[in-house]
């Protein structure tokens, strides 16, 4: 089995979007580019864990094939992690089923399978989910609301750089927030995979009033066309949206 | 497909639950756990009491269900929850997976350890080693190694690892991990399998046993300094600061400075209750008290003696204690 690149969105937001496109639609449009979205929703210190303004949130990975999560911002590290490697593991398992369909030429459900095949199906997944290569576009929320969650934020990209580190496969992250004055997005760093550069950006960081997540991601995902530095992009073998892998 | 949800499940106590493949029935008693990946209950089954852990995520199950299917296989050392059954269940028309496994009746190492108990954490930390360095020799580690993760049984009194959702093949990335007990958070090396990152969280475990050990996060460089200010496991600080150093390579050279600092302590203590017991045992007139250098000697032979044996006895009740 031949490797590609998987390239994932990670939204960081704290609540929905008021301005702009729909953001699921946008989200379901860049699946389809074999992207996955995925969006963590940090919360207020004071609210519950399971608030309606962040419904949207898990609506804009469903419809990206993402994961999503719902966290405190102390949370944050280890969510930004394992919702990244989730996201791995759930775009090879859906490349995995397609192969399968090719095989047996019908549709296999997973809940069809067997603990025992399932076991070794999962093998595969991990094993390719370890050493495939992985580009990652952080964009972040910097509405007014998410100002005291910045620490925070760092902190969590800090930690999956660590993350990204140790895997096998290569990787590459790049970070852009939103809104800004002039811009939808802003990019604070191209394609790179030194995890040092992000303490510089911080400090970049201004604020503002709106959130227009939908037309974010929109602009955002424009960025995975740009040629990672001195290598070429080769992300054509697996795909979020299980459709073309040849 | 989609894990957009959180992936623990709720069951109403007394919910039966029926294999979809292995046709097994467990009846839930009670929740005993909850993580980021599943819930665990309390279940009654055909054989008795086990524990249960069903998730929204297959693969969460799955993956667990073959680390702890390897961990049966390891050496002929038990290491982890005997594993018993792994299925799907259907529930209100959606289909969740499980695992079944023994159910380990403890108590966790919080609710255990005393301050006093601080001689006694070396037999623990000794027993943790042990079970570590057969992981390691079979190719992984334990991962998420964390206070939470470490129950000493009621009936064996020995120290169980549970929650093996964190093992990791040697050489591979750490899969799942407790910020506060990984050694990359405290820029200490990398997030990658190797058995000096077990050794570094199990550091942390005995440091966070002490009531006086300082929380701060945010000196991370700093984590030699704050083992300094640890009073209650002074004895350990050489050994603390060793593995979170990465210093010990293997889980066998941290225990060989374990027996070390329990000889040591053994030594102290010894010395210190058997000095009445020397008295007594040279004030018994013998023939060989008359050459006086010969006495001395004896003095010395009786001494280590006594010493050895109220260090046996020593031993025997931290066993029988524990």
């Amino acid at each position: 089995m031949s490797k590609g690149t998987i390239r994932q969105i990670l939204l960081i937001t704290d609540g929905c979007s008021n301005q702009g496109e729909d953001p699921v639609r946008v989200s379901e449009q860049i699946a389809k580019q074999g992207i996955s979205v995925n969006v963590i929703g940090v919360l207020e210190d004071d609210q519950t864990e399971d608030p309606t303004g962040l419904t949207e949130v898990n609506e804009i990975a469903e419809a990206g094939n993402g994961v999503s999560r719902i966290v405190y911002a102390e949370d944050l590290s280890e969510t930004v992690q394992m919702v990244t490697q989730q996201a791995i593991t759930q775009t090879i398992q859906g490349y995995v089923s397609k192969e399968l369909k090719d095989i047996f030429g019908k549709e296999v459900n997973e809940d069809e399978l067997s603990p025992e095949t399932k076991e070794e199906v999962h093998e595969i997944v991990e094993d390719l989910g370890e050493t495939v290569d992985l580009q990652v576009l952080i964009l972040i929320d910097t509405s007014a609301s998410m100002q005291h969650k910045m620490s925070a934020v760092r902190e969590s990209l800090n930690d999956l750089v660590i993350s990204l580190r140790a895997r096998m496969g290569s990787y590459y992250f790049s970070i852009y927030h939103f809104p800004t004055r002039r811009q939808i997005t802003k990019r604070l760093l191209s394609w790179t995979n030194e995890g040092a550069e992000i303490a510089k950006v911080f400090p970049k960081l201004a604020t503002g009033g709106i959130t227009p997540t939908g037309a974010a991601l929109k602009e955002a995902v424009k960025m995975f066309d740009e040629d990672v530095i001195g290598e070429e992009p080769h992300y054509d073998i697996i795909d979020s949206s299980y459709r073309s892998s040849s | 497909m989609t894990s957009s949800i959180h992936p623990t499940v709720h069951l109403a106590n007394g919910t039966k639950i029926v294999g979809k493949w292995h046709k097994q029935t467990y009846k839930v008693i009670r929740q005993i756990g909850e993580g980021a990946r599943g819930s665990i209950y309390l279940v009654k089954g055909s054989q008795g009491l086990n524990a249960l852990k069903i998730s929204k995520d297959s693969s969460v199950i799955t993956r667990e269900a073959k680390i702890l299917r390897l961990m049966k296989k390891v050496q002929g050392v038990q290491l982890g929850p005997f594993l018993i059954d792994v299925d799907d269940f259907n529930l209100r028309q959606t289909q969740y997976s499980f695992y079944v496994m023994e159910y380990v009746d403890g108590i966790r190492i919080k609710d255990w350890y005393h301050p006093s108990k601080a001689s006694q954490l070396a037999i623990v930390v000794k027993q943790l080693l042990f079970q570590l360095h057969h992981l390691h020799l079979a190719g992984y580690i334990f991962g998420d190694l964390k206070l939470e993760n470490l129950l000493i049984d009621r009936k064996t009194k020995q120290v169980r690892l549970i929650d093996f959702g964190g093992v990791t093949q040697v050489g591979r990335s750490v899969r799942e991990y407790t910020s506060y007990y990984d050694r990359g958070y405290w820029q200490k090396g990398e997030r990658k399998a190797d058995p000096a990152y077990d050794l570094f969280a199990l550091a942390i475990c005995i440091l966070q046993l002490d009531p006086t050990f300082k929380r701060v996060a945010t000196n991370r460089r700093e984590l030699v300094k704050l083992i300094g200010q640890s009073r209650t496991l002074e004895a350990y600080h050489p050994v603390l600061k060793k593995a979170v150093q990465g210093d010990y390579k293997q889980a066998m050279q941290m225990k060989k400075d374990l027996d070390r600092i329990q000889l040591n302590q053994r030594r102290k203590t010894g010395r210190r209750k058997t000095t009445p017991v020397t008295k007594k045992s040279v004030s018994q007139p013998t023939p060989q008290h008359l050459q006086s250098a010969k006495q001395s000697m004896k003095k010395e032979v009786v001494g280590i003696g006594s010493l050895l044996f109220v260090q046996f006895s020593l031993l025997v009740s931290f066993y029988y204690w524990f």
